[in-house]
């Protein structure tokens, strides 16, 4: 990952991006700033404008409102093709009756440049992708990890100064899609070129990101570093789309609010004092304690106390996995270590770190931490 | 066992009826060359022969004499004109409809099926008098306008169906690599739904090398005739002469069969493909 983020000048500038598809507004003033060399990953569910934000970057949909900026040139209405951007798509959209290296040499037949060159080109990204003994290949004749080398080779060529990946590994089973999500995290390390990518899986988005831009319904709900959007949510859907399987949520009322920590009461009546704090709350206010599931101990240990109602144990080998209910009949689930036995119906007693647990108001917001789990 | 011999019995019953369906389909064309190659007595003979007694090349000859290369030569170039004329006015049209929204875009896509609902032979009058009025009739032009309206609707429907299956990022990735519209549809699009064209070239091909209402109609003398109006010739009021018109029929059957067997992997993709959406 790049350790200079703070440093880097905007490589890409959105400003209040907004795009819609007739009377439907599906992305509402958009503001974001990527470096040069930054891996930005869009993550969100289907459905809340990530790709189609990726599409407007690539200029292949029409920005309905605000400005697009490139090295500080205004780029709204520059054609695709001059952006200087290459675009690697879910379905490879390889060129059927071209072999691997004609699709790899399109962009720059088409661009005129000489033949010697296009080859020369061709083969330096053969050898970098290791698809020299493909390139006489057709794409039907080509496995699905070895089209989406290809793919990515096709982008290559062009040198581009953004790389734009809509959910390559998509396509892929699970296996290979580990594979290439370390090939393209190698590619990212040896060009240290901008890439800019959306999926949906959160996995995805935390093993590649320099920072992840979390989407929903067409706004941007937090932009961070993977740890920092792990352990600083902003909100309640930052919290439980991020980190797999995704955070517990506890009802809850404020105890006791002060200016740097903030008391509640867990399900089993016990209250505990959180390092977090916001200005606008007052004892009696409903909140929702959050803890992951791996930041919970098995044992009374200390700390805070829930017991837990397990009724399913999913055993991983190296994990555990208790999903049940607490005193409060709210589903939970906790990771365990990989011997734990835990049969069906057992009450087990949880001990939760207060310093671990967020905190978050009615309105989905999280609540301030003082100290950031980041600089433990 | 039981399981085993309603199997047995299902398999004789499927192929006998695949045997029978198989018979039905070939000896018609059994008949028609066998008997292009039997003598007139042969032929008009009782009980028939289902093999010639004795072979003869008569029938040929006689269609050789009367200058059949040259109906010939104009069934190519009537059919090949139809063929290459549905596909350069409808090919356009059928990838706007498939890609593009616009207003009365459902309409116009109905509208152009208007044609079909219609047997040709009700417009048959009006084609005649406007070929008339514009110096068309008795041309090899002519006919082959007069065939766009059947053939071109088809073009643009079936060909529609087919670009709907290529996805837009095949597209979008040619708009990417810096092609322009026109660039990106001849460039990609066009090599990739050869397989629909051909299949649609095939179909127009043999409905205007097999069709005889038209033909008759508006091709008036020899010079212009094709195939159809010269196979008619020997079908009389009281006589038909069954003997050079199987050597014809079999004659005009091969090009066609050459075109089907050398594009045959295209037509079958092509239909198969085009069917997906639609």
């Amino acid at each position: 990952m790049n350790d200079n983020i703070k440093e880097l000048r905007p490589h890409l500038s959105l400003r209040e991006i907004v795009k819609s598809f007739g009377p439907f507004e599906v992305l509402h003033g958009i503001d974001l700033d990527i470096g040069k060399g930054e891996f930005v990953v869009l993550v969100g569910p289907s459905g809340c404008g990530k790709s189609t934000l990726l599409r407007l970057i690539s200029g292949l949909e029409e920005i309905s409102g605000g400005e697009l900026f490139l090295d500080g040139k205004r780029i709204n209405d520059t054609t695709p093709s001059q952006r200087g951007m290459a675009m690697v798509f879910q379905s490879y959209a390889l060129y059927p009756h071209m072999t691997v290296a004609q699709n790899m040499g399109f962009a720059l037949r088409m661009a005129k440049a000489p033949k010697a060159e296009i080859d020369v080109r061709v083969n330096e990204v053969a050898q970098i992708l290791q698809l020299e003994p493909l390139l006489e290949r057709k794409p039907k004749q080509l496995s699905g990890g070895q089209r989406q080398r290809v793919a990515i080779g096709r982008a290559l060529v062009r040198d581009p100064s953004v790389f734009l990946f809509d959910e390559p590994l998509s396509n892929l089973d699970a296996e290979l899609r580990v594979q290439m999500r370390v090939e393209i995290a190698r590619l990212h390390q040896k060009l240290k070129t901008t890439m800019i990518y959306v999926t949906h899986d959160q996995v995805e988005a935390m093993t590649l990101a320099d920072r992840i831009v979390v989407m929903q319904n067409g706004y941007v709900e937090q932009v961070g570093t993977p740890l920092e959007l792990y352990h600083q949510p902003a909100n309640v859907f930052v919290a439980q789309f991020i980190g797999s399987p995704k955070m517990n949520l506890m009802e809850s009322r404020v105890v006791e609010a002060s200016s740097r920590e903030t008391v509640v009461g867990l399900p089993s009546g016990q209250q505990i004092t959180l390092p977090v704090t916001r200005d606008d709350i007052r004892a009696g206010a409903p909140v929702k304690i959050g803890i992951r599931p791996e930041d919970i101990a098995v044992g009374a240990n200390g700390g805070g106390r829930i017991d837990l109602k397990v009724d399913v144990a999913e055993c991983l080998g190296g994990t555990t996995y208790l999903y049940g209910e607490n005193e409060s009949g709210e589903r939970m689930v906790v990771e365990a270590d990989g011997g734990d036995r835990t049969a069906p119906n057992t009450m087990v007693p949880l001990s939760v770190d207060p310093a671990l647990c967020h905190l978050f108001s009615e309105d989905g917001q999280s609540f301030f931490r003082l100290e950031s789990a980041l600089s433990r | 066992m039981r399981g085993g011999k309603r199997s047995g019995a299902v398999t004789f019953f499927c192929y006998a009826a695949l045997t029978l369906i198989a018979i039905a389909v070939v000896f018609p064309i059994y008949w028609l060359i066998t008997t292009s190659l039997k003598t007139y007595p042969e032929i008009y003979q009782w009980p028939l022969t289902y093999w010639p007694n004795t072979f003869t090349a008569e029938h040929y000859g006689k269609i050789g004499d009367m200058d059949f290369l040259h109906y010939f030569t104009n069934s190519i170039i009537i059919s090949g004109g139809t063929m290459l004329l549905s596909l350069a006015i409808g090919l356009l049209p059928a990838w706007a409809f498939s890609r593009y929204r616009f207003r009365g875009k459902i309409p116009l896509l109905l509208s152009v099926l208007v044609f079909q609902m219609f047997p040709m032979a009700v417009f048959l009058v009006p084609v005649f008098k406007l070929l008339n009025a514009t110096g068309l009739l008795n041309t090899r032009t002519g006919l082959i306008l007069a065939y766009l309206p059947f053939t071109t609707p088809l073009t643009i429907v079936f060909l529609r169906s087919f670009f709907v299956t290529i996805p837009k990022e095949l597209e979008e990735a040619a708009i990417l690599d810096g092609c322009s519209v026109t660039q990106m549809f001849f460039r990609v699009i066009f090599p990739v739904t050869l397989p629909g064209i051909a299949a649609v070239g095939i179909y127009t091909f043999l409905f205007s090398w097999s069709e005889l209402l038209y033909a008759m109609s508006i091709l008036v003398d020899k010079e212009v005739q094709n195939i159809p109006t010269f196979l008619s010739l020997f079908v009389g009021q009281y006589q038909t002469r069954w003997g050079p018109l199987f050597a014809g029929s079999f004659v005009s059957m091969l090009p066609p069969l050459v075109i089907f067997l050398l594009l045959q992997r295209y037509f079958i993709a092509g239909l198969t493909a085009g069917s997906v959406k639609g």
